[in-house]
């Protein structure tokens, strides 16, 4: 993974002094709350409905074993022991103090990290694929391209106040991991019809209250133009994005209101025509950049391992984690290990500083020392040797992490919800507890298959409902919460956003709600008929029988 | 309104002038982007500041360039960033005067706004009561590095990485 030289650890060292003084200048009163807010904010550090919350990068969400520990470290001193890992790759303290909030910080810069542009009008934490590097279907590894967004986009002097947020993702496989069909700019890393390198660039995708399937902006970038287009965009952004209402600020708003063409037009003149800030790296930066992520090297192993043939011969739940949680690797003898942060009945994405620490023990012992953070709050470690499969699990076993539920209808995105947000309407994390116990049966959730729910407790949609199998979006209405269902959503490369089905349910009603379209799906499905693949050929109209013919 | 530069405080002598009864009496004037058809008839040899809005279209005035000595882009909020978009494209365009960011500039943009292209920041009077010279001074360099290109023109501004990356130095 990328390790910071004397530079990056200067800045990151300069901007913990830096928001040391921004924190004693606001406690002085010279600068006021409104000033105070983004500068904050651009520091990770939101004000919640109980506490404040320290939001902390995890570029592209690759962690050493020894940010982890650190992580797990900060839990105990100044959290409640736990840590909510984000559908942004990151991860989230909710109790923090205020007082407490530069120390943290300066023990986070010790081991290379920091909380910068987690939050606030600037470009936010670059995301991409969880199995960059390793994944079987990858034609380019896009952490070198992430790595050098997240160089560009820090501090950028020009970006860093935005009409509203902006997220970037980055995928080098076909089979999009990293949701880049639902990002401000996705980035799909392409070969053109001469096999050179390059980008397909994607606009204007989104979620919220307004949800967007990101159009194509270029079909073809070469590699070299990446950032002065990428500055193109955001010049064209920020001169013409609404002010005016912060819930249509963000880029799909432009596009959508102006129109793809007429924004392409402004981006390709602002690009022909621009100086910019930016000088495109030169091919030693980028080689430098780049050998941080060379393959390790690897043991030349068998495809077959016949360990971890006999475990699974003799130990039918380690078989069952085997074929659900493990993926396949793109050197022969090695697997990619997904670990569950959805145990049944839990929080979706909380991990205990105790399952941290045992996350990274794992790690060093059998996958490089690397741990990979994945936007649907799971971690993965991402060069596991078949052989050491088993072990691996027992380790998991041990803490509570071995449940063998990846993509299944248990394995829940949800936000934070009502429980610690300001902004929610509703309860997110019971409503994900409620379902995960409804299902809880390993063979029924195998029996069903692959699907995702995806839960928000309000319409900013945090929880990525929009794009869920099932989505869930709470809402309250005179006191009361209530739950909207939408089918069919998808955040892959076949991105779509999901329709409601019709009228809302009260809060005890979704996890039976959600089991009545589960049982229509059942019934309908041809085959090994995938639940989002039955839902295309139907359409809603079995589901919404199922839910609303009683009534 | 006090006027920032790298130094610190600094003086001018430049007045804004709105009212036409006045535009060509006061020596220098930065009028607004409106009235400036109006100045460059009878004004022609004497300094020329205009002030733009963040969301003009400062194309018009590029055949001017020669003629204006100071662009001020106003900053109606300090979270409004089309200002820093806007210095960039005015240089893009080829403007070489000065160049001012004016109204609601916070001491922690000072670095932002001369990366982008200004040379001073004109700040409100209410901002520098709060937040004095030595606010300026402090916030201006509280970065020495950072990821993009380098200033030309700003010694002991923040130093592009990139660049010391290439020449091996830190």
């Amino acid at each position: 993974m990328y390790r910071y030289d004397e530079f990056d650890r200067q800045v990151v060292d300069e901007r913990v002094a830096q928001f040391r003084e921004q924190v004693d200048r606001r406690l002085a009163g010279r600068l006021t709350e409104e000033e105070f807010k983004p500068l904050r904010l651009m520091n990770g550090l939101y004000l919640q409905l109980h506490a404040y919350m320290l939001r902390i990068a995890i570029p592209y969400g690759t962690l050493s074993s020894d940010q982890m520990r650190r992580l797990a470290d900060i839990g105990d001193k100044y959290d409640k022991g736990y840590g909510h890992f984000t559908t942004r790759q990151n991860i989230q303290f909710n109790w923090p103090k205020l007082e407490d909030v530069p120390a943290i910080l300066g023990e986070l810069a010790e081991v290379e990290m920091h909380a910068i542009q987690t939050s606030g009008n600037c470009i936010r934490n670059v995301t991409s694929d969880p199995w960059a590097g390793v994944a079987a279907d990858e034609i380019e590894d896009p952490r070198p391209t992430a790595e050098l967004i997240r160089q560009w986009s820090t501090f950028h002097p020009e970006f860093s106040f935005l009409p509203r947020k902006f997220k970037i993702a980055v995928t080098g496989s076909p089979n999009d991991r990293a949701a880049v069909k639902v990002h401000d700019i996705g980035l799909r890393m392409i070969r053109n019809d001469v096999g050179i390198p390059g980008y397909e660039v994607i606009v204007g995708g989104g979620q919220g209250r307004t949800p967007f399937v990101g159009v194509v902006l270029r079909p073809f970038l070469p590699t070299s133009d990446l950032l002065a287009y990428l500055e193109a965009i955001m010049r064209v952004y920020n001169l013409h994005g609404r002010r005016d209402n912060k819930y249509k600020a963000r880029i799909k708003i432009l596009v959508h209101e102006e129109g793809i063409d007429k924004i392409r037009d402004e981006i390709e003149a602002e690009f022909s025509g621009a100086g910019g800030l930016e000088v495109e790296p030169d091919v030693e930066e980028m080689s430098r950049i780049a050998n941080y992520f060379a393959s390790p090297v690897y043991e030349e192993l068998p495809d077959k391992s016949a360990v971890l043939d006999a475990f699974e011969a003799q130990n039918p739940e380690f078989a069952k984690w085997a074929r659900v949680n493990v993926a396949e690797h793109k050197k022969l003898g090695y697997a990619i290990a997904n670990i569950s942060l959805k145990p049944i009945g839990e929080a979706p994405g909380d991990a205990t500083s105790d399952q941290m620490r045992a996350v990274a023990k794992l790690a060093d012992q059998y996958s490089l020392s690397e741990i990979r953070v994945t936007h649907t709050q799971n971690l993965v470690l991402a060069n596991v040797k078949k052989d050491d499969l088993h072990v691996l699990w027992e380790g998991l076993v041990a803490a509570k992490l071995a449940d063998a539920n990846l993509g299944l209808v248990t394995d829940i995105i949800a936000c934070p919800g009502l429980d610690f947000c300001a902004l929610a309407t509703a309860r997110s994390i019971p409503i994900a507890q409620a379902i995960s116990n409804r299902f809880s049966n390993g063979e029924r959730q195998s029996k069903i298959g692959e699907l995702s729910i995806k839960i928000s407790g309000c319409i900013n949609a945090c929880g990525h409902h929009h794009v869920g199998h099932i989505g869930i979006l709470g809402l309250e209405k005179r006191g009361e919460e209530f739950y909207q269902i939408s089918l069919g959503g998808d955040a892959t490369e076949d991105a779509a956003i999901g329709e409601i089905v019709g009228k809302g349910f009260a809060h005890e009603e979704v996890a039976d709600a959600v089991e009545t379209i589960v049982d229509a799906y059942l019934a309908q499905r041809v085959d090994d008929e995938k639940f989002i693949e039955t839902y295309r050929r139907l359409g809603a109209k079995p589901f919404k029988e199922a839910l609303y013919a009683a009534n | 309104m006090p006027l920032i530069r790298d130094e610190g405080l600094a003086e001018h002598s430049w007045h804004f002038v709105d009212e036409e009864k006045l535009i060509g009496r006061i020596v220098p004037m930065i009028v607004p982007l409106a009235r400036f058809n109006d100045i460059l008839e009878d004004h022609s040899g004497l300094p020329i500041g205009v002030a733009v809005a963040n969301d003009s279209d400062v194309g018009v005035i590029k055949p001017h360039f020669g003629a204006i000595d100071l662009i001020t882009v106003d900053f109606p909020s300090f979270a409004d960033g089309r200002g820093f978009s806007l210095a960039q494209r005015l240089c893009d365009l080829g403007f070489a005067g000065e160049l001012w960011a004016r109204g609601h500039v916070i001491p922690d943009q000072y670095a932002f706004a001369r990366s982008c292209g200004f040379d001073a920041v004109l700040v409100d009077d209410e901002i520098f009561a709060r937040q004095g010279e030595a606010d300026w001074r402090a916030a201006a360099t509280s970065l020495s590095l950072r990821y993009q290109k380098n200033n030309s023109d700003w010694r002991g501004g923040p130093r592009s990485i990139r660049e010391l990356r290439r020449s091996g130095q830190l």
